[in-house]
């Protein structure tokens, strides 16, 4: 077996709160493998962001992993220290797109300008190389090559969003991790920043973590993904398993409470409530209070991923995870009988 | 104020422009201020029980549109009709009357409900402003009609005590207490998760059809507007440069961008291949912009005709759709009328 | 927690919303422990500027005499716990009874500052066109006033006097409050929960005084106690250059008579209790006002700058 790109084992992060110790990631397990695109969903606050954050040495202050590893191509990262992380990983193997970038970008400096400052902190590379090597990127990016000299604010918000990426991409990574990067862009921004994405990953050199709450965006432009609820990965899988086999009731009920463009006239799936904040340990499936599967056990004890209908490539954290989806099936089935006949 | 059959709510040719900042040396040199186009020669009209979507990317003037309508601007030319009547020639009364049947729902339900007043506070100022009794009664109505179960549990507390999705409905709620017959929406769902969207979409969708009101409902994303709304209107820099029941243009979208806005939504379906945008480049800022086609330097089909103003036209197969676009009608017996926006907005409203 | 002090309350008086949010922030606010320190000492001052005068062990004014001669400048003692001044009278008494005239300064100038600054900044910022245009001039033109050159002529006109002072600090500070207090009613006016109000109809009186104004307070009370500590110090200033009475003694007035005698340096006794109170006055009423502002409305570093 291949060494994965990038491995989360048993990852528990927790923040240190005026109320207690806020458990923001549980227990989550995922991988990796090289030049793959890996979608990470769930709604806001779920903790995406902190396992990106985790993974690259960039946690706030008051938060610390707690349990597990974190490895980069073999390697445990989870103790490195912020010397390690410059020299060894940060911009030149894994880089970073944070969430609202658009407005990472120092507004004082030119693109160029702050492409050589990342070269020369973690490359042997010569300004007009580093530069050089930018204008190639912008050129991938869809933008025009003489432009990298520009000011951020130069540049529209979509094309803002693209020199970021460019920047991201060239000291040429192995792993890019993209938090929410087209959330504060329009329908048609957003899907010209895919369109490069989507080109990059044609030359099969780079794999991406791509962090969202945006389903579609996973299902279009992902290999595998994982979706996430409040702490804890649900489920694990190729993008094309968990769109017609998903086995954890929030993939399932997540899946169709997004709009589709192609049924107007479907009616949406609800999910009620809304995810807990889990301080201390988690001893408990995080979505028993949202879930209309939950049994006793899931409030006593947390599940833990386990294959589901022994694909050991299709993990799934559900203690019904062998049923549920039959069980949906059915009971839709009835109701769109009904609804027919009407 | 008269009654009247016809649409609830209408625009005949309305335009807000905005003036932009002069610099004193703008002055010295005696520069001409360019307006800001922000509306430019809107004709729509929303009959009863109907809900209108208008869709565009950020900047193209929705709210704007939304605010002029709702009589927060005055609109720089243009009429905006309330049940047949002008709103310029509105007095006190009439505008208490329009302030009672038009109500407003905002994008950021964190900053949709003043932080300092508690559930109860907000939901009964409308009914204190219009002296309306039964309020306690009226407010638990609203409550469940939001599905904000049970309404004793929210009453006393404060915004900041609450989730996006359940601010949204107070939102709702307020909107939805003087049982208003127009309501007018400005992303909704934009900033919650899909989890509450779906939820408040279906909330939407159900009060149109079970309540008498109709919508005027905005947004950027094509998904959700479709949701709800009956007819859909794409705006761009301005001007509704389509406008179509929402099945017939999802699948056969005329606009050169409207099927680049359809074609840019992103499908949950892996199998699905739905290819990516061939537009560059976007949305231009509405100053000074003068007379053709707005998208013309976006627009993949340009042709030289589109330096003139495209006429708003039915098109040809169907009279319930329009379009502004050179590529739907034979230019050349219009291109010398096609020049003045008067001229270009006005096809069905017949001077009167 | 809020709610179960609200219970308490007079209904009517609780359902005003400023005073709600006022007493609803104070509670949150005295569980930090430095802020409870800060209260805690103005609260402590205050008190001295009520009773201050009756624990006093001589009058103010007696000039003290031991045998037969006059006690001048002596260090402390047991019964004179901080000593005396030059003419020999009693410091610590006349540092209790200065309290009074200290807090009347701050609280005189503190109510003037925030309440022209406000009237001024709210009608701008809500009223907006002409209206605003004329008071930000006005505002622009206070703003060219240079303080002392002020007082000195104001003084000249009405005489050198406690209250005349006051007044000077009051009719030039309330200059930044207008601008900033204009520039928060000019954001909030546009934030969607006044929009949706103006849409259900609500008049301009309603919703300044139902939305604008709850929620422009913490910056308000950030404001009056920023004024009370500037009136405080600038009183001090107008008493080194003699531009308030001497006969009545402020800590301020205190300060100057010990630099007026020349005996700074010796008799530290004299000028270094009134300094301390001052100082620690104002600093707490700043920061009394900071913590209140972070808890009841968001920190805004920008209204620290400006008020000044
Ligand atoms: N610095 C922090 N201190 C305390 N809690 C935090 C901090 N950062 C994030 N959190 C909490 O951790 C949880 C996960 O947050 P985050 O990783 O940002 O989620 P996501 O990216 O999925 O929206 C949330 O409950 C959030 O409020
Ligand atoms: S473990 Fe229980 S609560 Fe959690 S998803 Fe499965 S059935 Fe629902
Ligand atoms: S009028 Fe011309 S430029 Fe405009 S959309 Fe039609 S074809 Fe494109
Ligand atoms: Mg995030």
């Amino acid at each position: 077996m291949t060494t994965p790109l990038l491995e989360a084992e048993n990852l528990t992060v927790q923040y240190e709160t005026a109320n207690g110790m806020l458990t923001a990631v549980s227990d989550a397990s995922f991988t990796i493998n090289t030049s793959e695109y890996f979608g990470l969903v769930g709604e806001s606050g779920c903790g995406k962001s902190t396992i990106t954050k985790a993974a690259l040495g960039g946690l706030d202050d008051n938060g610390r992993i707690t349990a597990g590893k974190i490895r980069y191509k073999g390697e445990e990262i989870q103790d490195y220290t912020e010397k390690e992380f410059n020299e060894k990983l940060r911009w030149k193997e894994i880089s970073w797109i944070p969430q609202g970038s658009m407005n990472s970008l120092d507004p004082l400096q030119r693109i160029s300008e702050q492409a050589a400052m990342i070269a020369r902190v973690h490359t042997d590379l010569s300004k007009d190389e580093a530069v050089e090597r930018l204008r190639e990127m912008f050129d991938i990016v869809g933008l025009p090559k003489e432009r990298v000299t520009d000011y951020p604010h130069q540049f529209s918000g979509g094309m803002q969003q693209r020199a970021v990426i460019a920047l991201a991409l060239f000291l040429r990574p192995s792993l890019l991790i993209a938090d929410e990067p087209t959330t504060a862009l329009d329908v048609i921004m957003q899907d010209q920043v895919f369109k490069y994405l989507n080109e990059i990953k044609q030359d099969g050199e780079i794999g991406m973590l791509l962090i969202t709450h945006d389903i579609s965006l996973v299902f279009e432009s992902c290999d595998r993904m994982s979706v996430m609820h409040a702490g804890q990965i649900s489920e694990t899988g190729t993008v094309e398993t968990i769109y017609e086999e998903p086995h954890h009731p929030y993939t399932i009920l997540l899946k169709e409470a997004f709009p589709d463009l192609r049924y107007p006239d479907r009616e949406l799936g609800i999910i009620e409530g809304n995810p807990p904040q889990n301080m201390g340990e988690v001893d408990y499936c995080t979505f028993v209070d949202r879930c209309p599967w939950a049994v006793p056990e899931c409030q006593e004890q947390a599940p833990s991923l386990e294959p589901v209908g022994g694909d050991e490539d299709h993990p799934v954290s559900c203690f019904r995870r062998e049923e549920v989806l039959e069980e949906y099936r059915a009971e839709n089935e009835t109701v769109a009988q009904t609804g027919g006949d009407q | 104020m008269t009654e009247n059959a016809g649409p609830v709510l209408e625009t005949q040719n309305l335009e807000k422009y905005f003036d932009q900042s002069t610099s004193i040396i703008d002055t010295l040199l005696r520069r001409e201020n360019e307006k800001v186009q922000a509306v430019d020669g809107v004709s729509i009209a929303l009959d009863s029980n109907e809900s209108q979507g208008v869709i565009g990317e950020s900047g193209c003037g929705k709210t704007t549109l939304l605010k002029t309508l709702m009589g927060l601007y005055q609109p720089t030319n243009g009429k905006i009709l309330f049940k047949g009547n002008d709103t310029a020639e509105f007095g006190r009364k009439d505008w208490k009357e329009f302030r009672r049947n038009v109500q407003i729902i905002f994008q950021d339900p964190f900053d949709s409900l003043d932080p300092k007043l508690t559930i109860r506070e907000t939901l009964e100022e409308p009914l204190k402003i219009h002296n309306i009794s039964n309020v306690d009664e009226r407010i638990v109505d609203i409550l469940e009609q939001v599905e904000l179960n049970p309404p004793e549990k929210y009453l006393d507390r404060f915004p900041r005590q609450m989730s996006g999705g359940e601010l949204q409905r107070v939102s709702i709620a307020r909107a939805l207490i003087l049982e208003p017959e127009v309501i007018l929406a400005d992303e909704p769902v934009s900033m919650l998760d899909v989890s509450t969207q779906a939820s408040i979409l279906n909330l939407l969708s159900e009060l149109v059809d079970e309540l008498d009101v109709s919508m005027f409902y905005i947004s950027h994303d094509l998904s959700t507007v479709s949701y709800v709304c009956d007819r859909i209107n794409v705006m761009y820099l301005g001007r509704i440069v389509e406008s179509a029941p929402t099945s017939e243009l999802l699948e056969d979208p005329q606009h050169p961008y409207s099927q680049a806005l359809i074609d840019a939504v992103p499908i949950p379906d892996p199998k699905y291949n739905r290819g990516y945008t061939t537009l560059e480049g976007d949305v231009q800022n509405p100053v000074g912009i003068g007379d053709g086609c707005r998208f013309r330097d976006r627009c993949p089909d340009r042709m030289d005709v589109c330096e003139q103003t495209p006429k708003f036209i039915d098109v040809e197969s169907d009279d319930d759709r329009k379009v502004a676009c050179h590529l739907y009608y034979d230019h050349p017996q219009h291109t010398e009328t096609a020049h003045t926006d008067e001229e270009q907005q006005e096809p069905e409203v017949s001077a009167q | 927690m809020v709610k179960n002090n609200l219970s308490l309350m007079d209904n009517r008086f609780a359902n005003n919303y400023v005073v709600r949010n006022v007493v609803g922030s104070l509670r949150l606010m005295l569980e930090d422990k430095a802020t409870m320190v800060y209260f805690s000492y103005l609260v402590f001052v205050l008190f001295l500027g009520a009773f201050g005068p009756m624990l006093a062990p001589y009058p103010y004014d007696e000039t003290l005499y031991v045998n037969g001669e006059i006690l001048r400048s002596a260090p402390p003692s047991l019964a004179h716990p901080l000593g005396t001044n030059n003419i020999g009278q009693d410091i610590f008494s006349r540092l209790l009874y200065g309290a009074r005239p200290t807090m009347i300064t701050g609280l005189l100038g503190g109510s003037m500052i925030i309440s022209i600054g406000m009237t001024v900044g709210v009608t701008a910022g809500y009223v907006g066109g002409r209206v605003d245009n004329t008071l930000m001039r006005i505002t622009d033109v206070v703003y060219g006033v240079p303080l002392i050159p002020f007082a000195i002529v104001l003084v000249s006109l009405f005489g050198i006097g406690f209250v005349q002072s006051i007044v000077v600090i009051g009719l030039l500070l309330w200059r930044g409050n207008a601008r900033v207090l204009r520039s928060q009613v000019l954001q909030i006016r546009e934030r969607p929960f006044i929009l949706a109000s103006k849409a259900a109809g609500a008049s301009r009186t309603r919703i300044v005084f139902k939305h604008v104004l709850p929620n422009i307070a913490p910056m308000a009370v950030l404001f009056f106690s920023l004024g009370i500590g500037f009136s405080i110090l600038i009183q001090a200033t107008l008493a080194f250059l003699g531009v308030t009475s001497p006969f009545i003694p402020s800590w301020g007035v205190m300060v100057r008579s010990a630099y007026n005698s020349g005996l700074m340096s010796q008799a530290w006794w004299w000028s270094l209790p009134p300094g301390l109170m001052i100082a620690f006055t104002v600093l707490a009423t700043f920061m009394f006002g900071r913590s209140y502002e972070n808890i009841a409305g968001q920190g805004n570093e920008e209204a620290f700058v400006q008020a000044g």
